[in-house]
């Protein structure tokens, strides 16, 4: 079964001629530019250009005997994110939307935590890395998911209305799947005010909203994060009002330059 | 499949070549993984998309090769698959 990695392991001696490698299963191997080499006694480095023949075994060989193959920061992303999905607190939400929502949905979830984790770490290019690679390949449901997880619709306002729902009489899970296909697809209940967007922008965007629930009087949320911004959510809000488009005062919260105003129907 | 040894190698558009290269693929000039004798044919990924260059993480062992994508998603379904 460690054919495979004999040979790895042959490559490194014959090259370095360092003793005493650690046990098997405590050993990483590393295929790269750098000359082949052992490291601390765990990581063995392979240069992929001096041992081409080699490496065009042992691989397939690795592979299939079950070994993945993959780049180093795609590993450490698959491990920092499984982490971060068997946090206690992460844990119980996944369980409670486990039977709820998609398979698919529940995974875009567990991304959306870590991305969440990566951003209170202060890692902002790496989440915005990640948050890019979500969007590009799940679209505007995943960049709806991710937001809604983010500004904590998934942990608050979700779950209560599926706690509401099932305690009706004749519930079905069908209303609820009804309700939250609406809620990650359409996002009717909240608007995401990005940096990107300038301030007619951000206008144009709360009225098209205010167009499009006043009729069913469904109040909606705008968040936002940073000076910036609060700033354009606080004049839009400000000139939709003095436009009269705005009827009720809005309830406005902004912490720690973060900003959720909630717009209500007469 | 095994999570406690996964291979890793440099993230390096060069290297990825010599491995795609070692399971007989290539880039065409979309940049998308196609088979090395059939350009004209590309790689599948199993929800049947094509896979880029740029988008390629690794490879894993299925019912043939499957060939993983590097956005977090993905990650995490093939986390599930690894004990």
């Amino acid at each position: 079964m460690t054919n495979w990695f004999d040979k790895f392991k042959n490559i490194a001696d014959v090259k370095v001629h360092l003793a005493k490698l650690k046990l098997f299963d405590k050993l990483h191997i590393h295929i790269g530019k750098k000359e082949t080499t052992i490291i601390n006694n765990r990581t063995i480095i392979v240069n992929s250009s001096k041992n081409k023949t080699d490496l065009e075994k042992i691989i397939p060989e690795a592979i299939e005997e079950g070994y993945p193959l993959l780049q180093e920061n795609s590993a450490k992303l698959l491990e920092e994110a499984k982490k971060t999905s068997a946090l206690p607190q992460n844990v119980d939400l996944l369980n409670f939307y486990q039977d709820k929502i998609p398979l698919l949905d529940q995974i875009i979830l567990r991304a959306s935590m870590h991305i969440e984790q990566l951003y209170k770490k202060k890692d902002k290019n790496h989440a915005e890395q990640v948050k890019l690679g979500l969007i590009q390949n799940y679209g505007q449901r995943g960049r709806n998911i991710c937001r809604l997880y983010c500004a904590s619709y998934f942990a608050g306002f979700i779950k209560t209305v599926y706690e509401k729902m099932s305690a009706l009489h004749g519930f079905k899970k069908a209303h609820f799947e009804g309700f939250y296909e609406l809620v990650v697809t359409e996002s009717p209940y909240a608007i995401f005010i990005e940096k990107v967007m300038d301030q007619n922008k951000v206008k144009e965007i709360i009225q098209q909203r205010i167009n499009s629930n006043k009729k069913y009087r469904i109040s909606f949320n705008i968040h936002g994060i940073g000076k910036e911004n609060c700033l354009k959510i606080r004049e839009s809000v400000s000139e939709l009002e003095d436009d009269g488009i705005i009827k009720i005062s809005p309830d406005i919260i902004e912490k720690h330059k973060v900003i959720t105003v909630t717009l209500r129907f007469e | 499949m095994k999570i406690d040894k996964i291979i890793t190698f440099d993230p390096d558009p060069s290297l990825k070549m010599e491995i795609l290269d070692i399971f007989g693929k290539t880039v065409n000039k979309e940049g998308c993984i196609v088979e090395k004798d059939n350009p004209d044919q590309p790689v599948f990924l199993p929800n049947g998309d094509t896979i880029t260059l740029n988008d390629f993480a690794g490879i894993i062992k299925g019912n043939s090769l499957h060939f993983i994508k590097s956005d977090i998603v993905s990650l995490l379904q093939l986390a599930d698959k690894l004990i």
